[in-house]
């Protein structure tokens, strides 16, 4: 029987498609500015509102989204504001993240290493119907302001003092991405978990990369890595029988190891020709 | 106080950053059809003066006027346009020229809205000025020193700027680069832009230049037409310089006659 001819997998499939697209949209914007492991930060923030929502029984996909807002927002403010200290201060706040969360967890009703689990490294055959409601409304929403806010958050993130200098609302700019990004770590943390999303942010912006040329096709080309890992990552844990999350973020690896590799034959290929060929 | 025709009015300012002051006691008017060097050793103040112009630093006291607006409330940051000094922004992702350049027309349009078919044109046009023609589908950090000092111009003019203010625009490239980036700064001059150059070194543009600015451990020492002693003072080693500056009188009193 095929992997889509059941519910729960074509749910997974869509939900992949949705974070294999919104991940490395906004991941592109967090590469540029050399934040490629923030993700991974909120993230950790993020772990304590799910705890937050499984303690008091209610929504912790929500409660985990508010959480990952305020700590998104708080960690723009900190890392703005330039000072000495932020970076510890960055530290503190994602360590106090994950330790919270293991905390709140394991003294919520039903709160096991199971349930941890699931939302650090992923469950996405657990994705209901509502689920991939809230999903997708909201990956659609990331979407679509990375796109229609290329150029501006393109500015402010190849060169945000030249931002500053030409009146662009630079920190408001900051902190929608900031918004956005802890959107897209809470709707990924079903399909990779919140260990894994950075990968997915980064990885296929660092494939784009090397296949690119200007940063509106790097955009683009990571879009089109994103989704194809995504949804053939899911496709291949269904078959292999293997968690989706690391399954889908060894592929998106396996695709960067082979273009670096071919970049670095063609390359080699290109010092050897005599100049006479190449001219 | 603002003089009719000046773009930029200081009046006992102070300058500086979070409540810690850089330069005090700034007097200084900028006009229309000015071509300005500013000019002092590292550490004096200067890059700062031309920061507080847009917004990168804090006018802390004084008055500070924009276009005859308080530069509290000057909105119409596209008429000033600025060179950083740094080549090579931090991103590590490929950028195009036009890209680059097309970033520079949000100050002008709506950033919020796509591009229109005049900030498209307006693109290549301050492309096509700074002698980058064919190369706007390049990428940025794989041009030369002085095609990204270009680059950086062309971002900073494509907003049909009246006031070209540039940071070092000399560091990081070569002599030639140098000669052929002070004529294209003289070509802008002669076409209407103001231009405000913060340098260690007036020599690429003192053929151009119709005032010098002197900052000295946060002040304006000297504010006058280019003469042959400060040019001369001016290519001298700033160590040096700065030691004996008042013994050797070289510079008439601030806001100067010539000598």
């Amino acid at each position: 029987m095929s992997a889509l001819s059941y519910d729960f997998m074509q749910r997974a499939l869509l939900a992949a498609v949705l974070v294999g697209l919104a991940a490395p949209a906004v991941g592109t914007y967090l590469v540029q500015r050399r934040l490629a492991l923030i993700g991974d930060g909120i993230g950790h923030v993020a772990l304590t509102g799910v705890a937050l929502g499984l303690l008091l029984g209610n929504a912790p996909i929500l409660v985990a989204l508010v959480t990952a807002i305020a700590g998104a927002v708080a960690i723009e403010v900190v890392r703005l504001s330039g000072k000495t200290s932020g970076d510890l201060a960055l530290a503190i706040m994602f360590y106090g993240g994950i330790a919270a969360g293991v905390v709140l967890i394991s003294k919520a009703p039903g709160g096991s290493a199971a349930s941890l689990n699931q939302y650090l490294f992923g469950a996405i055959t657990a994705t209901s119907p509502q689920d991939l409601l809230v999903f997708g409304a909201l990956s659609i929403v990331v979407l679509l302001l990375s796109i229609g806010l290329l150029r501006p958050l393109f500015a402010i993130s190849y060169d945000s003092e030249y931002a500053t200098a030409t009146g662009l609302p630079v920190l408001a700019l900051n902190v929608l991405l900031a918004v956005m990004t802890a959107t897209t770590v809470v709707v990924a943390m079903r399909v990779v978990g919140l260990l894994l999303i950075s990968a997915l942010m980064v990885v296929p912006v660092a494939t784009a990369q090397l296949l690119a040329h200007s940063f509106r096709a790097t955009f683009f080309v990571s879009l089109a890595i994103g989704v194809s890992c995504a949804a053939l990552g899911v496709l291949a844990s269904y078959y292999l029988d293997t968690p989706s999350g690391g399954t889908i973020v060894l592929m998106t690896i396996a695709v960067f190891i082979a273009v670096a590799g071919g970049a670095a034959v063609l390359r080699l290929l290109h010092r050897r020709r005599p100049a006479s060929v190449r001219a | 106080m603002h003089i009719d025709g000046s773009y930029l009015d200081l009046v006992d300012a102070t300058l500086g950053y979070d409540n810690s002051a850089v330069l005090t006691d700034v007097n200084l008017s900028i006009s229309a059809g000015e071509f300005v060097g500013v000019v002092g050793p590292n550490g004096s103040g200067k890059s700062t003066l031309i920061k507080s112009f847009v917004g990168l630093a804090d006018r802390l006291h004084g008055e500070f006027t924009a276009f005859g607006v308080d530069a509290g409330n000057f909105k119409q940051r596209w008429r000033i346009g600025y060179v950083p000094q740094h080549l090579t922004p931090t991103g590590v992702l490929p950028a195009t020229v036009e890209e680059v350049v097309a970033s520079g027309r949000l100050a002008k349009s709506r950033w919020y809205r796509p591009p229109s078919r005049a900030d498209r044109v307006a693109v290549n046009e301050a492309i096509a000025r700074l002698g980058l023609d064919g190369l706007g589908k390049k990428v940025v950090h794989h041009l030369s020193g002085g095609q990204q000092r270009r680059t950086l111009i062309a971002r900073a003019l494509v907003s049909e700027t009246d006031l070209l203010l540039l940071d070092e625009p000399t560091a990081g490239i070569d002599v030639e680069a140098q000669a052929s980036l002070s004529l294209t700064l003289a070509q802008l001059a002669t076409a209407g832009t103001t231009i405000v150059v913060v340098t260690h070194d007036l020599a690429p543009f003192e053929s151009h230049l119709t005032r010098v600015v002197w900052v000295t451990h946060g002040r304006i020492e000297y504010d006058g037409p280019p003469t042959q002693s400060v040019l001369t003072a001016a290519s001298e080693p700033f160590a040096h310089h700065h030691n004996d500056i008042t013994e050797r009188s070289a510079f008439p009193p601030h806001r100067g006659t010539v000598p």
